[in-house]
Formats: structure tokens, sequence, C-alpha cells
């Protein structure tokens, strides 16, 4: 689907997303001289068209007590990938699972998956179990220690 | 951590699951909301105010789903940063609208962050001026060859 003018100055306009208040919709819609109605309508057919993910809330993970984040980076053949990716996939603290290109001689972790628990305990729970369920043993904890930047994707 | 699952009232708790998983596309959301949790508009207001101040909630908002977008060119990008110099190099890599995330992580290679950038243009751009302004080489540059699972969704009442 092709975004036009109207969707991609909503999509700009709520980078930082609506405000807090009765009627959020009813400023953008004054500036764009349309309505609340065709501004809900045009998120409505993004998200139909699949351009969102989704209109709701993001939560500050680690501040709601996420505190352990945990990218786990494994080595795994070919013919084990998709049964690792399924197998990773089924859980509900993972976020994102993903085969990647590596680059010989310097990164040989295909494979990546993001793990968000309460505490670490439960990260390498997760792994453990990963790793009986898929007979993969080569993998890297990569939590993260600190965020430099965290915000949403942008149309540019 | 412990500590923030005590300061987590039950209420603000529910309104969080509500408001990430069902936020109502409708022109008085909040009150919709309220009504679903047997609050006051106003309280739901304030609650959400409240969330958001203290971090908790980050946005409420539309959340792009870059794969669908054209023509557009990203990678998962993993830097070796000397431990001293990483607050100067977070800044030239932050200075990008296309990067979405950026976090120091145990590892040799310690800085991991996202690019997604309109056109491979673009992309190489944002790569090579992140190189010219840090002198740093020592740059992965992962590409995806297929997802199996994409999308963050909390789950405030399972998860502690």
């Amino acid at each position: 689907m092709e975004l036009d003018d109207l969707d991609r100055r909503i999509l700009d306009e709520y980078y930082y997303g609506i405000p807090v208040e009765p009627h959020p919709f009813r400023g953008l819609a004054k500036r764009l001289e349309t309505s609340e109605g065709k501004v809900l309508r045009r998120i409505e057919r993004m998200l139909d068209k699949r351009i969102l993910k989704k209109f709701g809330a993001s939560l500050g993970h680690r501040k709601v007590g996420y505190s352990a984040n945990c990218m786990v980076v494994w080595k795994i053949p070919e013919d084990k990938v998709e049964l690792a990716g399924k197998v990773m996939a089924s859980y509900r603290e993972i976020s994102h699972a993903y085969e990647r290109r590596t680059i010989p001689g310097k990164w040989e972790h295909n494979m990546f998956c993001m793990i968000h628990a309460p505490d670490r305990e439960k990260v390498e729970r997760i792994v453990k179990e990963i790793e009986e369920r898929t007979g993969i043993h080569d993998y890297k904890l990569l939590y993260s220690t600190r965020e430099l930047k965290k915000t949403t994707a942008v149309m540019e | 951590m412990k500590e923030a699952k005590m300061v987590i009232e039950d209420v603000d708790r529910k309104l969080m699951m509500e408001m990430q998983d069902h936020f109502p596309r409708s022109v008085t959301p909040f009150k919709e909301i309220a009504s679903r949790l047997g609050l006051t508009e106003e309280e739901v207001l304030e609650r959400t105010r409240r969330l958001q101040e203290k971090g908790m909630i980050r946005r409420i908002g539309p959340i792009l789903n870059v794969r669908r977008v054209r023509q557009r060119v990203g990678s998962l990008i993993g830097m070796r940063v000397p431990g001293q110099r990483l607050d100067e190099v977070a800044e030239v890599i932050n200075q990008f609208r296309e990067v979405s995330h950026n976090y120091i992580r145990n590892d040799e290679y310690n800085v991991w962050f996202t690019i997604s950038a309109r056109g491979q243009e673009r992309f190489d751009e944002i790569l090579d001026t992140i190189r010219r302004e840090t002198g740093i080489d020592d740059i992965l540059v992962l590409t995806t060859i297929r997802y199996f699972k994409l999308g963050v969704r909390f789950d405030l009442e399972r998860d502690f």
C-alpha cells in the first residue's frame, strides 16, 4: 500500500505518541483540517494493511520490572535453524527471534533471540530449556547493561 | 527486580496491559478504557500521565511495521568500542533518527544498535558517517535472513 500525505503526517505527528487528554485526536485533526473520525479511519487502514504493527502503549520494560534483558546469540547448523526458530518463538518472554548473516572469521553466530525477564535466573532457565530442546550448546548471553537509545521506528 | 513489582498497583498493571494490548481506536479512548476497567475517565488520564512520568509507559501511539514500508533497508549492527569512548560514540550513533535502539552489552562487541533507513544509499551514508566520525572500523553489519518472531508484548500478569 502507498502511504499518502495524510498518513505520513499522522505518523510523523505521533512520533512521540498521542497526547493524554480526553480527545487525543482532536488537536491533530484541527491542524490537518480534517476530522477526528478521518484520522482514526486512516490509523485503522494502516493497521489493516499491516503498515502498523499496532496502535497502543509501549512500556518501559526496565521500569515495569524486566530487569534482565538479554540478546542470546547462537551458532546453529542450517538444518536446525527452522526448529530452533520455532522453539524460540514459542516463549512468551522472547520478543524477537532471527536468523542473520554471519561474518566469517569475525562473527559466526547466526541466530539471535531477545529475552525479557524479571531476573537473570529466569533468562538462564529459558536458555537451558532451548539448549535441551534443540541440542545446540554453542551460544553466548549478551545482557544489555545500559540503554543508550530507545525510541520507535520512523518514516523518513 | 522484585521492588518494581511491589510498587506497581494492580490497577496500574491492568491499565498498562489494556493500553498495550487493546487500545481503543475511538475519539475518546481513555473514557472507553475507563468503562472497561470500572474507573472514571479522569482517573485513567491521571494514572496514565503518572505512569508516563515514571517511564513505565514510554508512549501511546502508532508502531510502524518497518518491513512493510517500501525501500526500507535495515540491519542490526555490533561495534567494538573502547570503554572510555562509549558516551562520545553513542552521541555519534544516536544523532540519526534511523537509529531506534542502541544498547551496551557485555561482549567484546559491546555496542549494539539498529539502523532502518530509506534505501541502501541512505543506509550506507549513515554507516559511513559513523565510521568516519568515530574512526572505528570494527563494525558488524548483521542483516536478517529470516525472522521467526517480531514484536514485544509484555505480560505483566504472568511474568511476575
